[in-house]
């Protein structure tokens, strides 16, 4: 799979999902102060837009929003520029890419704790109808890397952990799945194999 | 390890093109046989250019104009600096300076217009759309005040697989910018509305195909605006704005009716619009491509090309004349080669539409000729669902709200037409999806945009009306109000514009949630009012046809600024844009939402049975107005409320903060700001003046006004300046034009030439509308002296 427009979503707990005007000023700020290791470009607001991208944190790699698009509310991270690595590298550095500001948000004073990630699924698109057109074969050929990564996430002592699969099938939208785990992962650290990887 | 896969199958019927197995893995080699080889060609030949471009073989503006005309953009922060309320931050792109035209980084985000002819979105150009903005944008599809589809952040690399993806759905970006012909907008309801002559949307369509890529469109020194409406009176196709503007019209010859337009040029808004000249009464329809031909040809050849500020075709209509300008035009058809083009597109000589009736026509505004032709070309997309009225059943508490504004009957008994209230011109992907797939089911397979930023769905049958709607409440598609108060119109302003100067997204939005808590009590006299919001004087969100108009200007307090917005009163939306509103006080952006209430208020509380909003005004007077509206001109000190200091939606300071102006500095500014306000007060006397139609005073004032404020900038050297005009002229002339310190970063010597050809014409008598651009000229030209004044004290 050479597609690298993948996206990445952590989903807030039911009922958590936090203001979205708070966000205005983090992002301005994280960009000013260089707070994550890639270039950040701009904010953008859609918070007008009824399940909409949210507010978004532009970045030349990628953006970063509080999005609600699938109608659930949650974190995302899609990335927007080519990548060297296979599949599931990919997977890692974005998931990391992810992570790094879901962290830096679960301290920010402004959202009074009120960020609350639901550790037990999440969701990854791939942006690319031509590499990646949201059918049976692509889901065939990502499957097991998606597997290994998700059983990852969960830390070494997870690896028996049931990982259920969930795949949308509208042709016409990305291909995207639903991750569960049985056992939660953390979002404050990396698990012990991916930081080693 | 336990593992379980589940597929869900979507309820979707029919199956994408876009999910046929990827073994071709360019988009260029999967498309190969749905794109014209021409076009295929022409994006061919941009990917080299892009690869000159690259190796430094070819020069910055060439590639920026040739990149613009096929509809990519520039966007802010593009030269790779950025303030971030501190201080300017630099993006370090890693392509490092590689540009992609003056100033303008490889790697910075742009925006890519779309261009949709009269609005006409079909349901596979809708998908496409979604998934390119899925795929190489933020998500967004956004509706433009030009009927057009906006995408952004998109990087320059992304885009000729963009043009192929759209060009395979017949869409080509083509002249979606620079100097040619803009996308030709028409009225929304075209073919369905009860007050058309008749249906505007083929001779939109052959008129669009005609002009693109046309030998005698490419040479003109600015844009150009052509527009379509069905009816003089309704305000759809706002026709007098336009360059040219066309009207559909029916005429009575030898008892044959006649279609023809009643052609308007030389119309626009930008920083001084211009109301257009009728060009003729009755053009027949087939003379409109050989007459508009000619029109460009005349353009092409005398208008301006060196000076953009002067460059649109209403500059060359005001210096000839109207009747000279007829009389060139008239030349110049008269000697063009014969084209089968010009004919062989009419209705009329379409075999199968003349041959149907399909008896839905219950007008007789329109004759049964036009009637079967929409319904043929209906046909042509997909079939529409059976007339019926609305069932009489029990239906969501919302869905008689939502019809009240959304829901229009068609002339065609049993239709209806349903406008999407979009959020700032914003939808979704998944959002746009769902809305092909109903346009499918319900309306045809196509939607309309609107040049209000909406979407509307035509030829919906009562009896689907209540299940549309509850499929569009799923996706949030169901907002009640379109076209009311609430649905408030805006250019994209700093948040993307390079030119913006406030924020007018932010403004629009807030103003929009306001107006929405309080809907359930305005007046109803209140809720048909316009909002239009633009970033700046260009007036891309068409603020001087508004009800009530803003546009972004900023305002220095102490070491800092404070971003404002003019507020413009006086427009009309109505009769195709009939007229032009001026600013008539700068409200800091912060205290616009309490201004707008108070506005409405003072009309609630005292207009006379049945005034309209324009009416009340002229009655009142701007004097009135502003009068109500000063206390909220004042500005909190930055330690007392520093949320002055910041825009709507920009959690960043909005000025540099302390600038360490010198006590020097710092009192000579003072006097400039003086001599500023003097001079705004003494325009807006010319304003005054001018509605009690007082022209010759409106024009002194506004040349004073210009005056004054120059001489308040060339006190900052020369603290003895005399008031003589051809003095302070001349000083200001020699200090700050000559030495280019006075020159705007984008439109160079533009506002100095104002003052200049002011005081050439100091004196000459003049026509109101003259009058009424003078003083708009003089506002900006007071504006340009602000900016220059700021960047003084930031030295
Ligand atoms: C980089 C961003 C943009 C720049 C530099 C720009 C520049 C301008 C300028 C200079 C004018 C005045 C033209 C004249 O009459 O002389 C203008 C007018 C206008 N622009 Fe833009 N614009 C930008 C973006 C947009 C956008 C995003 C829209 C929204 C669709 C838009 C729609 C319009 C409209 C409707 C007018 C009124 C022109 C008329 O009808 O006469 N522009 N623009
Ligand atoms: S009005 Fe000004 S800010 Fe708004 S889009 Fe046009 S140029 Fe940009």
């Amino acid at each position: 799979m050479d597609a690298y427009r993948l996206s990445l979503k952590l989903y807030f707990q039911p009922g958590a999902a936090p203001e979205l005007a708070p966000f205005i000023s983090i992002f301005h700020r994280w960009i000013r102060d260089h707070t994550l290791d890639h270039l950040l470009i701009d904010v953008a607001d859609y918070s007008e837009v009824p399940n909409g991208p949210g507010v978004m944190l532009i970045g030349h790699e990628g953006h970063y929003s509080v999005d609600t698009t699938d109608g659930q509310p949650g974190f995302v991270y899609s990335h927007k520029r080519p990548e060297a690595g296979s599949f599931a590298e990919r997977l890692r550095s974005n998931w990391r890419r992810l992570l790094a500001a879901a962290k830096q948000l679960e301290q920010e004073e402004a959202l009074n704790g009120s960020l609350s990630i639901a550790g037990d699924h999440f969701a990854c698109r791939i942006n690319d109808r031509l590499l990646a057109p949201n059918q049976q074969e692509t889901l065939a050929s990502v499957e097991s890397d998606l597997r290994r990564f998700a059983a990852e996430i969960c830390g070494e002592t997870a690896r028996e952990t049931a990982v259920e699969i969930e795949h949308e099938s509208d042709p016409r939208a990305c291909f995207g799945v639903r991750i569960r785990t049985e056992h939660p992962y953390s979002i404050t650290a990396l698990s012990p194999t991916l930081e080693r990887s | 390890m336990t593992v379980i896969s589940r597929t869900h199958t979507s309820s979707e019927t029919d199956v994408s093109t876009a999910a046929a197995p990827a073994i071709l893995d360019t988009w260029k080699a999967r498309l190969r046989n749905r794109i014209p080889p021409s076009i295929e060609r022409e994006i061919e030949l941009y990917e080299t250019q892009m690869e000159l471009k690259r190796r430094g073989k070819l020069d910055d503006k060439v590639f920026a104009e040739s990149r613009l005309r096929r509809g990519a953009y520039g966007q802010r922060y593009d030269n790779g600096q950025r303030q971030n309320g501190i201080s300017a931050q630099t993006l370090d792109y890693p392509s490092g300076d590689l540009t992609k035209g003056p100033n303008t980084l490889w790697d910075a985000p742009g925006m890519h217009r779309i261009k949709i002819p009269f609005g006409e979105v079909t349901a596979p150009q809708m998908e496409v759309l979604a998934e390119l903005a899925e795929e190489i944008a933020d998500g967004i599809c956004h509706v433009t005040t030009r009927q057009d589809f906006q995408l952004h952040f998109v990087h320059i690399d992304d885009t000729p697989d963009l043009m192929r993806r759209l060009a395979a759905v017949g869409i080509t970006t083509r002249e979606a910018c620079g100097n040619v012909v803009r996308n030709i907008t028409g009225c929304p309801l075209a073919g369905v509305c009860h007050d058309e002559s008749f249906d505007v949307t083929p001779y939109a369509k052959a008129l669009t195909t005609f002009l693109l890529g046309h030998p005698d469109a490419q040479d003109f020194g600015r844009k150009f605006k052509i527009s379509f409406s069905g009816c003089d009176d309704q305000p759809c196709g706002l026709g007098r704005m336009h360059d040219i503007g066309l009207i559909a019209k029916q005429q009575t010859v030898d008892g044959t009716v006649q279609n023809g337009f009643k052609v308007f040029v030389g119309g626009g808004l930008g920083a001084v619009p211009h109301k257009a000249k009728v060009f003729t009464d009755f053009l027949p329809v087939d003379e409109l491509l050989p007459t508009t031909q000619a029109i460009c040809r005349v353009f092409a050849r005398l208008g301006e090309k060196r000076n953009r500020a002067r460059a649109r075709i209403k500059f060359l209509v005001a210096k000839l004349g109207i009747e000279e300008f007829q009389r060139l035009v008239q030349d110049e058809r008269s000697q063009l080669p014969e084209d089968p083009r010009w004919i062989g597109f009419l209705p009329e000589a379409l075999p199968e539409a003349a041959s149907l009736d399909f008896g839905t026509s219950n007008s007789d505004a329109s004759g049964p000729f036009t009637e079967a032709f929409e319904t043929w070309r209906l046909k042509q997309d997909g079939a529409v669902n059976e007339a019926a009225p609305i069932p009489n059943r029990p239906h969501p508490d919302a869905f008689d709200a939502w019809a009240a504004n959304n829901v229009r009957q068609q002339r065609q008994n049993g239709y209806f037409t349903v406008l999407l209230h979009l959020p700032l011109g914003d939808l979704t992907a998944p959002q746009m999806r769902r809305l092909a797939r109903l346009s499918r089911e319900y309306a045809g397979g196509v939607a309309r945009t609107t040049v209000e930023q909406n979407m509307m769905l035509r030829w919906i049958s009562g009896g689907d009306l209540i299940e549309l709607y509850q499929e569009l409440s799923e996706v949030q598609l169901a907002r009640p109000g379109a076209g009311t108060i609430v649905d408030v119109t805006s250019c994209p302003g700093t948040d993307t514009c390079k030119l913006g100067i406030s924020s007018s997204r932010g403004l629009a939005s807030e103003l929009s949630r306001q107006l929405a808590e309080r809907s359930y009590e305005l007046d109803e006299a209140v809720q048909n009012l316009r909002i239009k919001v633009s970033g700046c004087f260009n007036s891309c969100g068409q603020h001087h046809v508004a009800d009530i108009g803003f546009y972004g200007v900023s305002r220095k307090a102490g070491n800092h600024r404070v971003p404002h917005f003019q507020v413009v009163l006086g427009g009309q939306w109505s009769e195709n844009a009939g007229s032009y509103g001026l600013p008539v006080v700068a409200v800091p952006s912060k205290n616009v939402p309490t201004a707008l209430t108070r506005l409405t208020d003072f009309y609630i509380r005292e207009r006379e049975r049945g005034e309209s909003f324009q009416a009340f005004v002229q009655r009142v007077g701007k004097q009135e107005i502003k009068t109500r509206l000063l206390d909220l001109t004042r500005i909190p000190g930055f330690d007392e409320d520093r949320s002055y200091y910041s825009d709507w939606g920009d959690a960043r300071e909005y000025t540099l903060a302390d600038l360490g102006v010198g006590e020097c500095a710092g009192e000579v500014v003072s006097l400039a700001d003086f001599g500023l306000a003097e001079s705004e007060s003494t325009a807006f006397e010319a304003q005054i003046a001018l509605d009690a139609g007082r022209i010759d005073d409106a024009v002194r004032g506004a040349y004073t006004a210009m005056v004054q404020a120059a001489r308040a900038i060339t006190r900052i050297e020369l603290p003895d300046l005399t008031e003589n005009p051809d003095e302070v002229v001349r000083q200001f002339k020699t200090r700050f034009h000559d030495t280019q310190r006075f020159h705007d970063p984008f439109a160079g010597a533009k506002f100095a030439n104002y003052l200049f050809r002011a005081h050439d014409a100091n004196g000459d008598s003049v026509a109101p509308d003259a009058a009424h651009r003078r003083i708009e000229e003089a506002q900006l030209f007071i504006e340009a002296t602000h900016a220059c004044n700021t960047r003084l004290s930031q030295i």
